[in-house]
């Protein structure tokens, strides 16, 4: 082989190695980056395996996080649902009105479909007294079904709340009960107690078989059950309450008509009494004047000159007879007034006038026995309406028992008046010898006369301060006294006032 | 003429009284001929005859009437737990078709929606259609393939907008209003079209958690398997229950923690609620998960859940390019009813937060809202959601 075709196969060969031995270079390169890659794969495949994992935990503490949630937002709810129902109860004091209150939104609310109460009735009888979610027929199934297994007595024996996720034994029996009856798979049933003992029971139920009763729904159904016994508490203590009251009134009633017959009859009496004493009085008017007419012409002696003795004893007749006319006539008075026959004038009437008239009047005995009379009147005093002549009885009544009562030469009576808006108030009042607290209380009653020394010398009839008071009544005025024994007396009267005319006007200023 | 909306609603409890105080506060906002259309939601102690009865006689002979019963009511002022909502619509320039179908599994769901399809869109060959309001039997497991026969006439990309009625968490048994007629397994629909704005939000703040899997074996709306595992080993492993233990707990625990699938390009994942779980280890879920779907576990806080409401709210305002929104419709999952709580009125708040205090806003709560999806991947598409909360804004 000649050297010249020698070369290029040499060059050839070389270059086939160099390529050789670069291509397993390369190859040794590409297959170390292979086995990085697939590290790098076998890593992320391993990293998404565990971040899988992660996901799996994240999912089940999420699910948890949730239902954690839900079961807390159902709280919430319910809790608010109860305060409402709450509210709502406490709204009704009646106990049938309490079961009627309850309606299927609070039952919704606090987180149920389907409740029943049952409870004894007025009458004693167990029966179903509250219904949501069930039709009648399935209502009186319920009950019928309930009442015969005895169910009502089972959870009077358990004694506390329980529900169909309840697991102890001595429940196993009143669980599968409720369930066979009412077909409930998923319920709370919670007892229902007042003040007097165990009352009956409430049960809730979901109708739907996702949303499972928790434990959570036991505490709320048992706050429920607190609230509906607490109403009930409350309806029974307002219903004792209220026919107590009924019962008072109906009392007060029947006393008040006792009352009102016995006043009805007491102003019959009273007019009997009136009228009886007026035809007495009339009765005995003509009799007397014929005696004292009689007595008068014997005392004349123009039918013949009569002895002293006889004198005497015919002027007695005629002093006890003007006496005997007296107390009739004012004993006629008196009914008069009373009967509402006799009118009063009303005229007007100076009461500064009246009392000095008044005062002239009795100046002999009150010179009699050294008493002095004041006058204190206010200037300007007001003229009063009444009736000239009844008002001047009144005062002369008032200062004739003042006079009487007052002692020898320190006894002081005292005229005084004070005005009002529409009244004059009039006082007379004496340093005499008072009466007693009783005394003043039955002092213008008929015939009463204050037992002491004065009374028991000086004759009366005790009809002086019935007629005054009859006389103020008549004119629509009160009269009263203040009085302590051994210190005096002050007998106040009103006096209706006297619109003042223009010209009394002018006259005052 | 322009727009006109009129919210009449009272929460009272006895029927007739509930009417006259929410037919008064509207009624005599808008002229009887101008009302283009009614919208009528209550709670389900209401969903009885009388209630449509008294109020059609309100309306002009014909005008359409829509609701349903819901658990619980949307109102400018609140959450409302009971009573009445209605909502008086005048549109003087917009087109209304109406029209209802029974969603049974006894009648093929694909061809009800089709047969609704052509029965709305009869009169529409004149009108640029527009939106398409929706309210379905939320009990219902077809209403996804319902609104799939509705998309095959209509159009796939057409925007459709609604939710399933609901009952008070009984699942039992909802109503759907039409005129005068209550029906129960029914979906009522309305086509709108002509003239007519609108803005669509769809948010629901939950947020994946986990690795993803993928949906090995599906049909419709029966997930069989995951990652070649029995469908509810998920649930299994991730709560750490046996499948009886989870089978009792599953429609509490469905609510805090649905399937999300991933969708490209979307902002949050698509939420399937779970009906059922079977005792073959597969899981029924409301609205289908097809086969190769990457899936997630998800979950929320009160405050995504919120937040989810203001975004959405956001979403309709930056649709309608923050023109003036007349009427808001908005329709909340029942299931955030659960989620928020007491925090639940908090939800209204936030949307008025972003609409604006006196935005006229009303809706109820659902089972499954229906709404188009954003991304352009979808063309936007109408699916059924669960979980979320829709707004639609309607302005002129």
């Amino acid at each position: 082989m000649p050297p010249s075709a020698e070369f290029p196969i040499n060059i050839l060969g070389i270059s086939s190695m160099l390529l050789i031995i670069s291509l397993s270079f390369i190859l040794m390169l590409k297959s170390q980056r292979i086995q990085q890659l697939s590290q790098t794969m076998r890593y992320l495949k391993k990293s998404l395996e565990e971040m899988d994992e992660q996901a799996k935990l994240i999912v089940r503490t999420d699910l948890k996080l949730n239902k954690a949630q839900e079961e807390l937002d159902k709280r919430v709810n319910g809790l608010y649902a109860m305060q409402r129902i709450s509210q709502e109860l406490s709204k009704t004091l009646n106990q049938d009105e309490i079961f009627r209150r309850i309606n299927q939104e609070h039952i919704t609310n606090i987180g149920f479909q389907k409740a029943i109460i049952v409870a004894k009735n007025v009458q004693g009888t167990l029966q179903i007294r509250h219904s949501t979610g069930f039709n009648e027929e399935e209502t009186s199934y319920i009950e019928a079904g309930l009442i015969e297994k005895g169910i009502y007595a089972m959870v009077k024996e358990y004694n506390s709340t329980f529900s169909s996720i309840s697991e102890a034994d001595t429940l196993r029996k009143a669980k599968h009960i409720i369930t066979a009856i009412t077909h409930l798979d998923s319920f709370v049933l919670s007892p229902i107690s007042k003040k007097d003992g165990y009352y009956g029971f409430i049960l809730l139920s979901n109708s739907s078989a996702e949303t499972l009763v928790s434990e959570g729904d036991e505490e709320l159904v048992a706050i429920l059950a607190t609230h509906i016994g607490q109403a009930l508490d409350n309806a029974e203590l307002f219903e004792a309450t209220y026919s107590q009251h009924q019962e008072l009134e109906r009392n007060v009633l029947a006393r008040t008509k006792e009352l009102s017959d016995a006043l009805n009859e007491i102003n019959v009496i009273s007019k009997r009494k009136t009228d009886f004493v007026s035809a007495v009085s009339h009765e005995l008017r003509t009799p007397l004047t014929s005696i004292k007419g009689y007595a008068s012409i014997l005392l004349s002696e123009k039918l013949g000159v009569i002895p002293e003795p006889v004198k005497e004893r015919l002027g007695k007749i005629n002093k006890h007879s003007d006496e005997l006319t007296r107390l009739v006539n004012d004993l006629l008075d008196i009914a008069r007034i009373e009967s509402g026959r006799f009118e009063m004038k009303s005229e007007l009437f100076d009461i500064r006038h009246a009392v000095e008239t008044t005062i002239d009047l009795l100046s002999p005995q009150l010179k009699e026995k050294s008493i002095t009379a004041t006058m204190n009147l206010p200037q300007n005093l007001s003229l009063a309406l009444a009736d000239k002549t009844q008002i001047s009885r009144v005062f002369i009544n008032l200062m004739g028992n003042a006079i009487k009562f007052v002692p020898e030469k320190t006894g002081l009576i005292s005229v005084s008046a004070f005005e009002s808006t529409d009244t004059i108030q009039i006082t007379i009042s004496d340093n005499g010898i008072g009466m007693s607290p009783t005394d003043t209380e039955h002092i213008f009653d008929e015939f009463y006369r204050v037992d002491n020394d004065i009374n028991q010398k000086v004759k009366g009839t005790g009809l002086g301060l019935t007629l005054v008071k009859n006389i103020i009544r008549a004119h629509k005025g009160r009269i009263w006294v203040a009085s302590r024994l051994n210190q005096g007396s002050a007998f106040s009267f009103t006096l209706p006032k006297a619109a003042q005319t223009p010209l009394e006007s002018a006259k005052n200023t | 003429m322009g727009f006109k909306v009129a919210i009449g609603k009272s929460q009272k409890k006895d029927l007739l009284e509930a009417i006259q105080e929410a037919t008064k506060a509207c009624f005599s906002q808008i002229p009887i001929h101008e009302i283009s259309m009614a919208l009528i939601f209550s709670s389900p102690e209401f969903a009885v005859q009388s209630l449509l009865k008294h109020i059609q006689p309100n309306l002009k002979a014909n005008t359409p009437l829509l609701g349903c019963s819901a658990i619980h009511l949307i109102t400018g002022s609140g959450i409302q737990k009971e009573g009445l909502v209605i909502v008086l619509l005048s549109l003087p320039n917009t087109k209304i078709a109406c029209g209802f179908t029974d969603v049974t599994p006894y009648k093929n769901a694909f061809s009800s929606g089709q047969e609704l399809g052509t029965r709305l869109m009869a009169n529409f060959q004149d009108y640029r259609r527009e939106l398409c309001l929706l309210i379905s039997d939320g009990l219902s497991e077809y209403t996804p393939e319902l609104i799939q026969g509705l998309q095959s006439i209509i159009g796939r990309s057409f925007p459709f907008f609604g939710g399933g009625s609901s009952d008070n968490f009984e699942f039992k048994r909802t109503s759907q209003y039409y005129g005068e007629n209550i029906f129960t397994k029914n979906t009522v629909a309305a086509l709108l079209g002509g003239k007519l704005s609108y803005g669509i939000g769809i948010r629901h703040g939950w947020k994946p958690l986990g690795k993803i899997r993928t949906v090995t074996e599906s049909k419709t709306n029966i997930l069989r398997k995951i990652d070649d595992k029995k469908a509810s080993q998920l649930y299994e492993d991730y709560f750490a229950k046996t499948l009886s233990e989870l089978k009792k707990e599953i429609t509490y625990i469905n609510v805090l923690y649905p399937i999300g699938i991933y969708l490209e390009g979307e902002n949050e994942y698509l939420l399937r609620n779970i009906v059922s779980l079977n005792d073959d280890g597969s899981i029924t879920t409301q609205g289908s998960i097809p086969s190769g779907s990457a899936i997630r576990l998800m979950i929320s806080t009160k405050e995504s859940c919120l937040e989810a409401a203001r975004q959405a709210a956001l979403q309709v305002q930056h649709a309608m390019h923050y023109k003036k929104i007349c009427f808001a419709l908005a329709i909340s999952s029942a299931s955030r009813v659960r989620v928020l709580g007491r925090a639940v009125d908090k939800e209204v708040k936030a949307i008025k937060e972003v609409l604006g205090e006196n935005t006229p806003l009303a809706g109820f709560y659902s089972y499954g809202e229906y709404a188009p999806l954003g991304a352009t991947t979808y063309h936007g598409q109408t699916y059924s959601h669960n979980q979320t909360i829709a707004i639609v804004g309607i302005g002129e």
